[in-house]
């Protein structure tokens, strides 16, 4: 079976260990627990009826200008990279980190996700940041660990891009 | 210890590593497991299989195995359930050397440390929000 390495990249405390959670165990807890270093979950998820292991790392999440280690980054075949809509200084974190993981490893796809839809009247991205955003080509999916919105598709729509920039 | 493999004692005399638990295992430069050994209770009692693919038994290995050219460390990695530790990927010209130290009780502590760090922050940014 093919499996495909993802990494789980953002600041500390955007959820992308309740992202995980909720992908592998449908289960969410409201108590925030950090990650330190990295921690491995796998999940085999169905591509056009191919069965592919997604290995995902979820890496500990990074502070304002510390840098991104790129040992963690090797050999990944794709990133989901995760803001907290209720806190705006996370999306601009996003994508400086983004910006060095392409650097790391070359254009592999990622996208970008907006966490806690849940609360999403105490959001402080405005929605026409996002479009602009899509505007010059990122793909974004607004998710919600809490509730699940969009956590699956999130984790498909990586596994499908993979898979085909694999066969192309 | 005894019987290590001479990548492994020359990696730890060269890095100066006295680890009390180890797990080391070889691959071949497809990435199959040509040896391994140390601690199994390091990795809770299970067995790596020789001639098996090493991303196959220990899936956190995906992207790191085959070793390649140059030499990685992921700290703190937690590579199963419950399972922590200090990953060193070694190259060699037959492949390469994984090698796992425990990393276990210095994990927990960090984490303790880090969560207050992180707690603190969470909350003096609430704090200043609602002023």
């Amino acid at each position: 079976m093919i499996a495909h390495k993802v990494c789980m990249l953002g600041s500390f405390a955007v959820g992308k260990t309740s992202l995980v959670r909720r992908f592998v165990e449908t289960l969410f807890s409201d108590t925030y627990q950090t990650t330190v270093g990295v921690k491995v979950d796998k999940k085999v998820v169905d591509v056009h009826g191919q069965p592919v292991t997604l290995v995902l790392w979820d890496i500990q999440g990074v502070e304002e200008a510390e840098p991104l280690r790129r040992s963690y980054l090797r050999g990944a075949h794709g990133y989901l990279v995760v803001c907290d809509g209720t806190r705006g200084e996370t999306l601009a974190q996003c994508l400086e980190i983004a910006d060095k993981a392409k650097v790391s490893i070359g254009d592999v796809p990622s996208l970008l996700l907006v966490n806690k839809a849940d609360l999403k009247d105490q959001w402080e991205i405005p929605l026409e940041v996002l479009d602009g955003l899509r505007g010059k080509g990122w793909q974004i999916l607004e998710t919600s660990a809490k509730d699940g919105q969009n956590v699956e598709e999130a984790f498909q729509m990586l596994a499908s891009s993979m898979v085909s920039l694999i066969k192309s | 210890m005894s019987d290590l493999p001479d990548i492994v004692d020359q990696y730890l005399d060269m890095m100066r590593l006295a680890p009390e638990r180890l797990v080391y295992v070889l691959v071949d430069l497809q990435g199959n497991v040509t040896r391994w050994g140390g601690d199994q209770e390091l990795l809770r009692g299970r067995r790596i299989l020789v001639g098996e693919p090493a991303t196959d038994q220990l899936a956190g290995l995906t992207g790191i195995v085959p070793v390649g050219q140059s030499s990685v460390v992921i700290s703190n990695f937690e590579i199963e359930p419950g399972v922590v530790v200090h990953l060193h990927a070694i190259p060699s010209p037959v492949g390469g050397c994984l090698l796992l130290l425990d990393a276990a009780a210095e994990h927990e502590e960090k984490r303790k440390k880090q969560q207050k760090r992180y707690d603190e922050k969470l909350a003096t940014r609430t704090k200043h929000r609602r002023k």
